[in-house]
Formats: structure tokens, sequence, C-alpha cells
């Protein structure tokens, strides 16, 4: 059985469930815009409802970088992330700037 | 009381045969009371099948249906609308898959927390969830209510932990989600839909989580502090360090002294309590660097023996247990560098609304429990708690979080202005959406989640 303990510091939890996480969710984006058509109501709408607790994480991340807690590579990845982010920032402004999110949005038949 | 008559023979002859464990229960039976409203039958599925006959059946006849796993959070949510037929998902209590290699495991909803942890101890595991009350509380009941301990800092909640869930929805039909959001064209990952959701969205019947081996070693440092203040500086030069704790607590004096009785604090004083998880040279490293950092302390103890390490930790945990008789618990969600100053907020409103309060941290996820015990809770405490929760509320809003009333007398949340949630804000709509659409005839707890969906 593999074991994989964790070490006591914040490292680990920058790479997991930070940098991971978001380059994860931001890299989708183009894919969760083309699929979105196809979407049920209900995915649409979580997706709505749950994209802000993306931008919590990304905004606890930022502080992270300035308080001076990321590895040099850690810092390297995180500004790989931010150009990213800036790509794929229009996506997310297109995906929730609906005027009433809760209308599905379909394709033309 | 009963919100409403219904027709018992006709919920019998459409409902009770879909289940194999149904009875009718007496006009005074409190056993499954909800905020005073009794309902008239319980049920135990014994399985997803007889669960799914049973919301088909009770969906199409109007019938109201209350899920319940163990109870235990039973105290959040407003008072249901209707409360017909209660589910029980006692019987679904099985571990459907283990797998210690792959670090998952899969059970049904109606298993303990306490069960699913002794088995996986066993195999050097734990699902990493340690919320209030695990020997009562289900694995269902637990993700849905969110609830979660001092470990969430390190490990997350139940949302970072779900991989996968069966449900069953309010018309009967069963559904499936889990895997990578995009992959699957049907669409987002409905997963966490069901996290928090307090079974208004459906009944879930089986999760799938991922584990995490036990540490290697673990160890607490407590800290006495003569004021709050001294202590946030210690969080918030923790919270910047390197050091990734595996919790954070901090206590003021009335938690302390039931935490840690034979601490002696000074009223204003109040204590902290830092965990951490991982290799022995790194505890070690850990432990030095963290007494660096509690220069200020007026009394330090590392605890590394288990039996003290079980006994703290047990402490911490049931501190907030919402099903504490005779109590309000309030929960306001903070960021984690307001902790400190929200818990001294929350004690001096609560003074000056004429309660004692008794007041826990996980300081380090910008979460602050209130407990309040009055002799008695008659019509002014109740007024008081009111006038307490807006206050408090306001506060917790200027710092960009929320408060959460988790448990407390049903006579508050029948006061008008009384919101247990709080305004979710631009939210709201979304939410009603989903709630239309996945439940469109209001069958799973109606009226208990937020703006009464």
């Amino acid at each position: 059985m593999a074991h994989v303990v964790r070490d006591t510091t914040k490292s680990d939890k920058v790479d997991r469930y930070f940098l991971d996480y978001l380059f994860a969710e931001w890299e989708d984006l183009p894919e969760v815009e083309r699929e979105w058509p196809t979407w049920e109501e209900p995915s649409r709408l979580l997706f709505v409802l749950e994209w802000p607790m993306r931008e919590d994480r990304l905004a606890t991340l930022r502080q992270w970088v300035a308080d001076g807690l990321l590895t040099g590579k850690q810092l390297g990845r995180y500004r790989e992330l931010k150009a990213l982010i800036e790509r794929h920032r229009p996506i997310v402004e297109r995906l929730l700037s609906e005027d009433d999110p809760t209308i599905p949005r379909r394709a033309a038949p | 009381m009963r919100e409403r008559t219904i027709d018992a023979s006709a919920l019998e002859r459409n409902v009770a045969g879909a289940v194999s464990e149904w009875r009718a229960l007496g006009d005074s039976d409190d056993t499954f009371a909800v905020e005073g409203m009794r309902p008239s039958f319980a049920c135990a599925p014994s399985g997803e099948d007889e669960l799914s006959a049973l919301l088909r059946a009770a969906n199409d006849a109007g019938v109201a249906v209350i899920p319940w796993g163990g109870g235990t959070r039973m105290s959040l949510g407003f008072p249901p609308r209707a409360a017909d037929v209660v589910a029980e998902t006692r019987r679904l209590d099985e571990i459907v898959e283990y797998e210690p290699a792959d670090l998952t495991v899969t059970v049904q909803a109606g298993i303990t927390l306490a069960a699913l942890q002794s088995r996986l101890r066993a195999e050097g595991q734990m699902l990493a969830l340690d919320p209030a009350a695990a020997d009562r509380a289900t694995i269902g009941g637990l993700t849905s209510a969110n609830a979660s301990g001092p470990l969430r800092l390190m490990y997350g909640s139940a949302r970072d932990l779900v991989i996968g869930t069966r449900v069953v929805n309010a018309d009967g039909v069963i559904s499936k989600s889990g895997g990578r959001v995009v992959k699957n064209v049907a669409g987002y990952d409905l997963n966490k839909l069901y996290v928090g959701a307090l079974g208004t969205v459906g009944v879930v019947v089986q999760l799938s989580f991922k584990l995490h081996p036990l540490p290697q070693a673990q160890s607490m440092l407590v800290a006495a502090f003569r004021t709050v203040d001294d202590a946030s500086k210690v969080v918030a030069a923790l919270m910047r360090s390197p050091l990734g704790p595996a919790a954070v607590e901090l206590l003021d004096a009335t938690a302390a002294r039931e935490v840690r009785p034979d601490v002696a604090l000074p009223d204003g004083g109040c204590l902290l309590v830092v965990a951490a998880h991982g290799f022995e040279a790194a505890i070690v490293r850990s432990l030095r660097d963290l007494r660096e950092l509690c220069s200020a302390a007026t009394d330090l103890e590392d605890v590394r023996d288990e039996a003290a390490l079980d006994t703290l930790s047990a402490a911490l945990r049931e501190f907030p247990d919402p099903s504490r008789a005779g109590s309000a618990l309030l929960k306001a969600a903070v960021p984690p560098s307001r902790s400190a100053s929200t818990l001294a907020t929350i004690r001096r409103e609560a003074r000056d609304a004429g309660f004692e309060p008794a007041l826990l941290s996980h300081a380090g996820s910008g979460i602050v429990y209130a407990r309040l015990s009055p002799q008695t809770w008659e019509d002014d405490a109740v007024l008081r708690l009111g006038v307490l929760v807006e206050r408090v509320r306001a506060h917790a809003r200027g710092e960009g979080g929320s408060l959460v009333v988790e448990a407390c007398p049903t006579a508050a949340k029948r006061l008008p202005a009384f919101d247990v949630w709080g305004d979710p804000g631009s939210a709201f709509p979304v939410m009603q959406a989903l709630k239309q659409n996945l439940d469109p005839k209001g069958t799973l707890n109606p009226g208990r989640f937020i703006g009464r969906l």
C-alpha cells in the first residue's frame, strides 16, 4: 500500500489545492464554453453558483504570493496561471454575464 | 404541532406500499419532530430502490418528505413548511467498495462516520472529516449539512473530499455524478450540488470519497494568552509563515474552561491550540517554530501523548455540536485574518445582549462558533438573540463573510425577521432556479433551506 505522508508545510497545500486546482479550472474553460449549449440546466446553474469559489481561492493565492510564501518554482507556475487567466477571463465573463443566468441558453436548433 | 392535516389513509395507500419498514407516529411522538413539527409517518427504506419508489409516490401525492440520517443536524435551517413522512437512511449502512491502494472508498449514506473511520483506521487511513457527533452522524447527513471540524484547515471540507455521489431525486429518479468536470458531456459535475444542500434537491444514497493516510506523527501546542489580541498576532504570523498546521483553534476563556479545565485563564484571556500532522522530524521542527511564534504566551504545553491528543481533539471537535440541547449555536465565516477580531466582537456583542457566550474559532479557516446557553429561553432571551444575530451578521458581512445560526430555539426561528441563513444576495435566483428544476413540487425538506426554499 502506497502511503504519501504530508510534510507540515504550506508548500504542499499551495501546489495541490491552489495551483493544480486553479490550472485545471481555468484550462477547462474553452471546453466548458463549447459544451455549454449541451449542458442540462442544473449543470449551468451550478457552474454559475460555484464560480465565485474559484475567485476566492485565487484571491488567497494572490495574498500568499504577496506574503512571499511561494517557492521559486511555484512563482513560475503562478505567472503561467496569471497568463492563462488573462487569456480565458473573457470566457468566464461571457458565461456569467447574461442578464439572467437562471435562463438556460441553448444553441439555436 | 402538525402544520397541516393530511389524509392518512390515502397517504398510506399511495406511499406506504413503497417501503418495507413503515410506521405511523403518534400525535405526541417527538422522535422525528423538526422544530416542533411532528411528521405523521416514519419509514426506513431498505435500499435505493425502495427510497426511489417512496419519493416517486410522495412526489405524485404532494407529500412532504424529511430525509433523516443520524438526526444530529436537524437544528439547521428554517422550520419546514410541511413534514409528512420521515425517510430514515439507517438501513443504507454498507461500505460498497474500499480500495486502500487507491485511497478511495464508496459507502452508502446511512453509515456513521465513526463506523467508517474504524474500518479505514485498520488500513492506516482516514476520511479527513472531523465534525462533532461522529458516532451518531451519518455520512449522508454530514455531507448534506457540509459539516466539518478543526482539520478542515489542512484537508478541506466535504466539498473537497467527495468524488462521486448517487442520489435519489425528488421524482424518484436515481442519478449518479462524478469524474472530471468537462469530460462528461452531460454537463458540469453535480457532486457538489448536494454538499450542503440539506437534502432539499435530492437524497444522497451513496458517496465516494478520497482518503488520506493517517499521519505518521501528530502533536498539539497549547498556548495561553492574556488577551485575544496577543493570540491574534500569533495566528496572523502563523498564517503568513511557511508552516502548514493541520488545525488552528482559538478559544475564549469560557470555551477554554470546557476544553482544557486544567489551564487557568483570566477573563479576557484565550487559548490557542495548534495541531501539526506529518513526519516526526517535521513535527519536531514545527513545534520548535511554533514555540518561537508564541513568545507572548503565559503558558505553553506540547501535547504528544496519544491519549492526551485524543482527549483534546475530541473536546475541540465536540464543542460546536449543534445537537446539544438548550443551546444556540452561531457560526460566522470570515476571512481567516479576521477570525480573532470577529471572536472578540461576538463576545462583546453577546455580553451587550445579556448572554455569556462560549467561543471557539477554527481560526485558520475563518470559522467562529459562539454557543449561548442561558438558564432559560424565555421570550426576552429569544428577542435578544434576534438582535444579537442581526448585529453579528452585520459585522461578518462587513468583513466580507456571513453568519448562519446552526441551532436555536424554534421560537426564535418563528420571529418574523429572524433569518437563520442570512441573505444569499445575487446567488438566490440561481438557487431558486435549481430548486425549481430539481424539486418543483417542494417534496424534499420544503422551506428549510436558504430563502425558505
